[in-house]
């Protein structure tokens, strides 16, 4: 599974949608529930599955889903 | 309304290092102040959250995310959001009355290493000089701590009871059968014990909490008996008082005179039972019993346990109606209500505080507006002597007629009828009337004690 499907599961499970798609240019304007709150839970979610710590600049540069991925990777590698 | 608060929590670095906790111009030393006076001067109706015990539980490089700190303004790792979630809740939960009252333990491998129908009572583990034998004791002695806040035990093990009795001959037992407020050795299934251990002792089933080093047993439990709680025994006896301890079932919000009084009662249950026996006409059996008891209106020593009973009493319930401590303060000191206890003894024990009523007087009528008994004592003509005090009151406001209503619960279909057997009129469905031609003082078998 890519980096974006791992992601977007886990989009579905804190958004609670099932048919929830997301790519690169999603950002919190394009899903209605995406609040200061689940954006906790999105970030405390990906840091644990994907068992990387974010820094708190990185955290508050994320602009959209392709920041995020990018980010990801650098960390894996 | 209660008000759970936390403590403060202290941080994990400090400044001072070593030095905080060697003198007195520490930040280590001010909070832990700050803490104490917070226990000793906060208000009756704020209970505190033991954050700090949390954190210390978890440890504090875990505990605090300064990521998450300064980023969220969250003062600890979102991890830990559920587990003291459960502190509150289990808090809240408790002061609304539910809280789980017995202790169900298991023999072999539980209290004592080794299977006492096998190796007999010579070759089970109980050695203090054995580090398994020792793990085991200090489980015991945990046990019978937990006994001394109020918890009951009870015993639940496939065993031929004689074998299961013998165990506790062990010269290393620290806990005695006579801790045991219900012993249940035989080889039927352990949910059916569990229904009779709760029958026993009058209790709910949901009030139990079950110990049992066998999985299969627990499966059991889990499975047919969905309303025990069941321990997750580890394998490590040496680990037993910290699963116990971390299931947090035993977190009660105060502990009362009765809570302790219980244990005693329940245990000399016995030997009423034996008493019992002995006499074929029943009120003999109840004038042997000298009961006497102290009763009234409450003052502030009798806040405390008249707002335990009103709010945890769910089958001698007549109205549930709960109160706050305020509620009750407020009722105390209003001219218009009387909030009388009975407050029982009898020759083997003394039970504290076991009947709270509360009265209003508007106009010419007396209003039962709650009644609850604690089952412990029913059949003992504790309502009849209740209904005196009532009487007593309701002449003392000058009023023509005691009302009483009976407001169905899940739970109390037991005083349904509990009016008409009081001698009051059925006037509506649950409305009932007793009328002031007939405010007599029934002969009881109880002895009024006066008010120390």
């Amino acid at each position: 599974m890519s980096i974006l499907e791992q992601v977007q599961v886990i989009f579905r499970d804190i958004f609670d949608d099932e048919n929830l798609v997301i790519t690169g240019e999603t950002s919190a304007k394009d899903i209605e529930d995406w609040d200061s709150l689940t954006h906790i839970q999105l970030v405390t979610k990906i840091e644990k599955h994907f068992k990387i710590r974010f820094t708190l600049s990185e955290i508050t540069k994320l602009k959209q889903v392709s920041d995020l991925i990018l980010l990801i990777q650098t960390k894996q590698t | 309304m209660y008000d759970p608060a936390s403590e403060y929590v202290l941080p994990l670095e400090n400044v001072l290092d070593q030095l905080e906790v060697n003198v007195s111009y520490s930040r280590t030393y001010f909070l832990n102040k700050l803490n104490q006076e917070l226990m000793l001067n906060k208000p009756k109706q704020v209970h505190l959250i033991d954050e700090n015990g949390l954190s210390n539980e978890i440890g504090k490089s875990r505990w605090f995310d300064p990521t998450n700190a300064f980023l969220n303004k969250a003062p600890y790792a979102y991890e830990w959001l559920p587990i003291t979630v459960d502190a509150y809740v289990r808090k809240i939960i408790a002061l609304r009355g539910f809280y789980h009252k017995v202790l169900v333990l298991d023999l072999d491998n539980t209290l004592w290493g080794g299977v006492i129908g096998d190796d007999g009572v010579e070759g089970i583990n109980l050695d203090p000089n054995h580090a398994v034998g020792e793990a085991y004791l200090a489980f015991q002695k945990y046990v019978l701590q937990l006994k001394d806040k109020g918890v009951m035990l009870a015993v639940c093990s496939k065993n031929e009871e004689a074998a299961a009795r013998e165990g506790f001959t062990h010269p290393n037992m620290l806990i005695k059968l006579s801790d045991i407020a219900c012993f249940m050795a035989n080889w039927n299934d352990k949910a059916s014990n569990l229904k009779i251990i709760a029958e026993t002792l009058n209790i709910k089933t949901d009030t139990l909490v079950f110990f049992d080093d066998n999985p299969a047993e627990r499966e059991i439990i889990k499975q047919f008996l969905k309303e025990v709680t069941v321990i997750d025994v580890p394998e490590d006896p040496s680990t037993y008082v910290n699963a116990l301890y971390q299931a947090h079932t035993f977190d009660w919000p105060q502990i009362t005179r009765e809570d302790l009084l219980r244990i005693k009662a329940v245990e000399d249950d016995t030997q009423r039972e034996i008493l019992k026996t002995q006499f074929v006409d029943y009120d003999a059996y109840l004038d042997s019993l000298q009961m006497n008891a102290q009763a009234g209106k409450i003052g502030s020593a009798q806040i405390e346990r008249f707002v335990q009973l009103t709010n945890k009493s769910n089958q001698f319930n007549l109205r549930t109606q709960r109160y706050t401590e305020s509620d009750v303060i407020h009722r105390m000191n209003d001219e218009d209500y009387a909030c009388i206890y009975i407050d029982l003894s009898d020759r083997f024990s003394p039970y504290g505080i076991i009947v709270c009523i509360v009265l209003k007087k508007s106009g010419k009528t007396a209003f039962i507006e709650n009644w609850v008994m604690s089952c412990r004592v029913l059949n003992r003509g504790v309502e009849t002597f209740a209904l005196n005090l009532l009487i007593e009151q309701a002449k003392a406001w000058d009023c023509s007629e005691l009302m009483g209503e009976y407001i169905p619960s899940a739970k109390n279909a037991m005083v349904k009828e509990h009016y008409i057997k009081m001698g009051f009129d059925q006037i509506q469905e649950f409305t009932y009337r007793l009328d002031g031609e007939h405010f007599l003082i029934h002969p009881t078998h109880i002895a009024v004690k006066e008010a120390k």
